[in-house]
């Protein structure tokens, strides 16, 4: 047996986790660098993109002028005046909400059915199993606005096609993240259902969803979010809500209008934030699944 | 079937009596809720589809539409005329734009997690710094990316670029917040240790909370490059570069099976980032069995 | 009156893949209202035979023969489908590690034992009706559960769990009931009275079969001993006929 002193054991450990510290770096590195040169970004370029952003940033600020603060809308520097597209601004918000809700609930309900026949642990045929995971792949990376695009140009401008496409689109994301919790679920109380003989429905509903349901849940929530930032661009292809409103006011350059427009969004957010944080955490205590 | 009455005393049955009223209780309590939930979603659909829904006519046009574009999808034509080189150019610089746009975000969100960790602010002053910061990392993350892009546009002009700072911006916000939770949630006695051992400030952090945290940090970044690569597409809708505008253009000519074929391209890309992001996350996360000192040697060294 | 025959095991063989053989033409009856301790060695195929039984693992040659003086005998080990979930229906499974649902509570756990005779679209939403619930709440009582029918299974001790799946399996009005080291977790007291309980359901007129690892509990608790040594019965009687010498058979080492 070759004799190795702990000093040469230290040093070869050692070695090697530099070696291999130093290749990662080196491969980042090059990687880095070369979709720098792919994507045209350089620090020389946003260094010099920078003012301009933050030049936007000043333009886009509203023009307010303390006295006259809390005049009517045909003030300039008033509230009223920064505001005065508020009553068309805020329906679409609303519409924008709703779609939002809309379509993630359905996509968590179907992603739900379908994620227990897609995961591993179900004992479903793997031609079912396999068929939904691409149908789920396929959702999720069409992009959402491909799936407005062509949801508009089949049922024309409005919020169903944008209802549409949100849908399929986080559908495809959920039934993922849906089913690769259901496959890390304990297999113990579908032992214990199988032996008390339920049909495999019951097994997947007793031993299974009680399981998975506060984690579906929560994944709900923050879709929910994400879908509501995703929903705010769908105007941008006739998808509804306020995203029409929002690529209009930055091309047209009605600067004090995008901020308006982005505070609300930016609002609605953090809203949404807190009360799916304060929601979830009474749900999970109370939750009967 | 069992019959144990003679042998319950009457304190004892009143509290039964009160269990069983709780236990009727909660299962009516259980119908009720699953019934109104049930309704209020149904409600909801109905409104929903009442005020925004379409005519039974759009319905039926737009279905059959539908049907058009899914039947084009899987039948390539001209296959051999495809500008492959086209579009796999621009996959590449979708690609670009997510590694630049999200190493960049990292670099910078990693400072400033720090700024934003309440476990590290931990002074009057400090602790109202990070809560700038995090107000800063909510703006950042809850505008869309497409419509950074958009604002990119204004500033730095059409082009990839604008995508990659549209991302850079919002994972900036994402991956910002999520490390300064991951930071907030690793224990908190390697720090005290450290702290005895008379570590400095900066010292205690790297070693007492981003040593428990990177595991953490490496799986955000790698899930953020994977979870971007699907969503950068949307970037070229606005302008902002990469495959996106392959996507409008071939949708706008009606070319389905085009939309197709980049679609299952990046449905491949994406399988493959995953597989390499779980390798990774092996090697690194669970961590590489590192070889024991080898102990019968040190034996036969006594 | 004999009492009823409820199983008869005949020639039973059992290995796993190409290993060699964990049951060997292993033959034994079961009959009502009694309680028989199945012993052995680790690994002698205790817990296989009752799987068997219960139809979770599949046998490989020989007849497992449910109810074989009634008019409809039912070899269990071909049932399939329908069939063999209303099998296991009739012949309850206690686990050693109970295999409850973690996060619902004891009483709908205690209410799962009805899944096969409750209606899908019911099942579904959790709506038992109301008998079971009352059979259910008689059964949490004589478990000495009652104040815990709301608390999630989770919270439950192991004793106490052991004994909500007890409930459960009576739960399903079966004929059988098999328990597979139901006191191997537990504390002396919880032991007594599981086993005491299992004692009272045999009295009802229901086979209890239950792997025991404690010849002390065999005495003082079994109406009957079947010692098991490499899948082979090597005693099969009262309790008061297992002699050190026989013990020192099933337990024996099987190398030597
Ligand atoms: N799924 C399986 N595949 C292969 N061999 C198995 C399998 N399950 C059990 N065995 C083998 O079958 C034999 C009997 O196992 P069984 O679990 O029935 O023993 P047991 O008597 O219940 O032991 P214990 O008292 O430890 O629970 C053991 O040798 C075991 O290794
Ligand atoms: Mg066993």
């Amino acid at each position: 047996m070759p004799s190795q002193t702990f000093e040469s054991y230290y040093q070869s450990i050692r070695q090697r986790q530099k070696r291999e510290s130093l290749l990662w770096s080196i491969g980042i590195l090059i990687v880095y660098f070369y979709s720098g040169y792919l994507s045209e970004f350089s620090l020389s370029v946003v260094w010099q993109g920078i003012p301009h952003f933050f030049d936007y940033l000043s333009d886009i600020l509203p023009t307010l002028h303390l006295p006259v603060l809390f005049a009517d809308g045909h003030t300039k520097g008033s509230f009223a005046y920064w505001g005065y597209r508020l009553n068309i601004q805020i329906p679409l918000l609303g519409q924008t909400i709703a779609i939002a809700i809309a379509a993630t609930l359905f996509s968590s309900l179907m992603a739900t059915f379908a994620s227990f026949p897609a995961s591993n642990n179900t004992q479903i045929h793997w031609s079912l199993r396999y068929s939904l995971r691409s149908i789920a792949a396929f959702c999720r990376t069409m992009p959402e606005l491909a799936w407005a695009v062509m949801f508009v140009m089949a049922f024309g401008v409005g919020p169903i096609p944008g209802f549409f496409a949100l849908f399929l689109h986080s559908f495809g994301c959920q039934t993922k993240l849906f089913y690769e919790t259901v496959e890390v679920a304990s297999d113990k109380p579908v032992r214990g259902l199988r032996a008390l003989g339920a049909s495999r429905l019951m097994r997947m509903r007793y031993g299974l969803w009680p399981q998975v349901a506060p984690t579906f849940m929560s994944y709900t929530f923050m879709r929910l979010e994400t879908n509501f930032r995703q929903s705010t661009i769908l105007g941008l292809v006739g998808g509804g809500g306020i995203g029409q409103e929002l690529m209009t006011s930055i091309k047209l350059d009605h600067y004090d209008q995008v901020s308006i427009v982005l505070i609300q969004i930016i609002l609605v957010v953090s809203l949404l934030d807190f009360i799916s944080g304060k929601l979830r955490h009474r749900l999970l205590k109370e939750m009967s699944v | 079937m069992i019959n144990h009455s003679n042998t319950i005393s009457t304190s004892e049955r009143s509290n039964n009596e009160r269990q069983y009223a709780a236990i009727y209780a909660s299962r009516r309590r259980h119908m009720v809720i699953t019934f109104s939930l049930g309704l209020i979603i149904l409600f909801y659909y109905i409104f929903f589809f009442y005020f925004n829904g379409l005519t039974p006519e759009q319905m039926f046009q737009g279905l059959d539409k539908l049907g058009q574009y899914f039947a084009r999808m899987f039948i390539w034509r001209n296959v051999s005329q495809w500008p492959f080189g086209y579009y796999f150019t621009q996959i590449a610089v979708t690609l670009g734009i997510v590694f630049a746009g999200t190493f960049t975000a990292t670099l910078l969100a990693l400072p400033l997690s720090f700024l934003a960790s309440r476990r590290v602010m931990n002074t009057f002053v400090l602790a109202s710094i990070s809560v700038v910061i995090r107000r800063l990392f909510d703006i950042m993350r809850g505008i869309d990316m497409a419509i950074w892009g958009m604002i990119f546009i204004r500033a730095v002009g059409m082009g990839p670029l604008a995508g990659v700072m549209a991302i850079f911006i919002q994972d900036t916000g994402l991956l910002g917040k999520l490390y300064a939770e991951s930071h907030d949630a690793v224990d908190k006695r390697p720090s005290r240790g450290l702290s005895a051992l008379g570590a400095n400030h900066l010292q205690k952090h790297r070693f007492g909370i981003f040593t428990q945290s990177f595991p953490q940090f490496l799986a955000l970044t790698l899930y953020q490059i994977e979870s971007n690569t699907r969503s950068a597409a949307v970037l070229g809708f606005v302008g902002a570069g990469g495959i996106g505008l392959v996507y409008a253009e071939n949708m706008r000519l009606w070319n389905w099976d085009v939309v197709m074929f980049i679609t299952l391209v990046l449905v491949l890309l994406v399988m493959l980032m995953d597989k390499a992001s779980e390798l990774l996350r092996k090697k690194y996360i669970i961590g590489e069995d590192i070889p024991l000192f080898n102990q019968p040697t040190q034996h036969t060294e006594k | 009156m004999q009492p009823e025959k409820l199983l008869s095991i005949v020639n039973l063989d059992k290995s796993y893949g190409n290993h060699h053989p964990v049951i060997k033409k292993l033959s034994m009856d079961l009959y009502a209202g009694e309680l028989v301790a199945i012993i052995g060695r680790s690994g002698a195929g205790k817990s296989t035979l009752l799987h068997m039984i219960n139809g979770t693992i599949s046998t490989t040659a020989g007849d497992i023969i449910a109810f074989p003086d009634s008019d409809t005998p039912q070899k269990t080990h071909l049932l399939k489908g329908k069939a063999l979930r209303h099998w296991r229906s009739q012949c309850g499974m206690i686990f050693q590690d109970f295999c409850l649902v973690p996060r619902l509570d004891v009483i709908t756990n205690v209410l799962l034992g009805r899944l096969s005779d409750t209606g899908t679209l019911r099942s579904l939403f959790k709506f038992f009706p109301k008998k079971d619930v009352e059979r259910a709440i008689e059964l949490l009582e004589w478990t000495g559960l009652i104040n815990h029918a709301l608390q999630r299974a989770e919270n439950l001790s192991g004793g106490q769990s052991q004994r909500v799946a007890i409930a459960r399996a009576l739960m399903q009005t079966p004929r059988i009931l098999l328990a597979d080291e139901p006191v191997a977790s537990l504390d002396p007291k919880n032991t007594h009275r599981v086993m005491e309980a299992l004692q009272e359901i045999s009295a009802q007129n229901i086979a209890v079969m239950v792997n025991l690892h404690s010849i002390e509990q065999v005495k003082q608790y079994c109406s009957r001993v079947v010692g098991i040594a490499s899948g082979e019965i090597i005693y099969n009687g009262s309790p008061d006929g297992l002699t050190e010498d026989i013990q020192q058979r099933i337990y024996a080492n099987p190398a030597s």
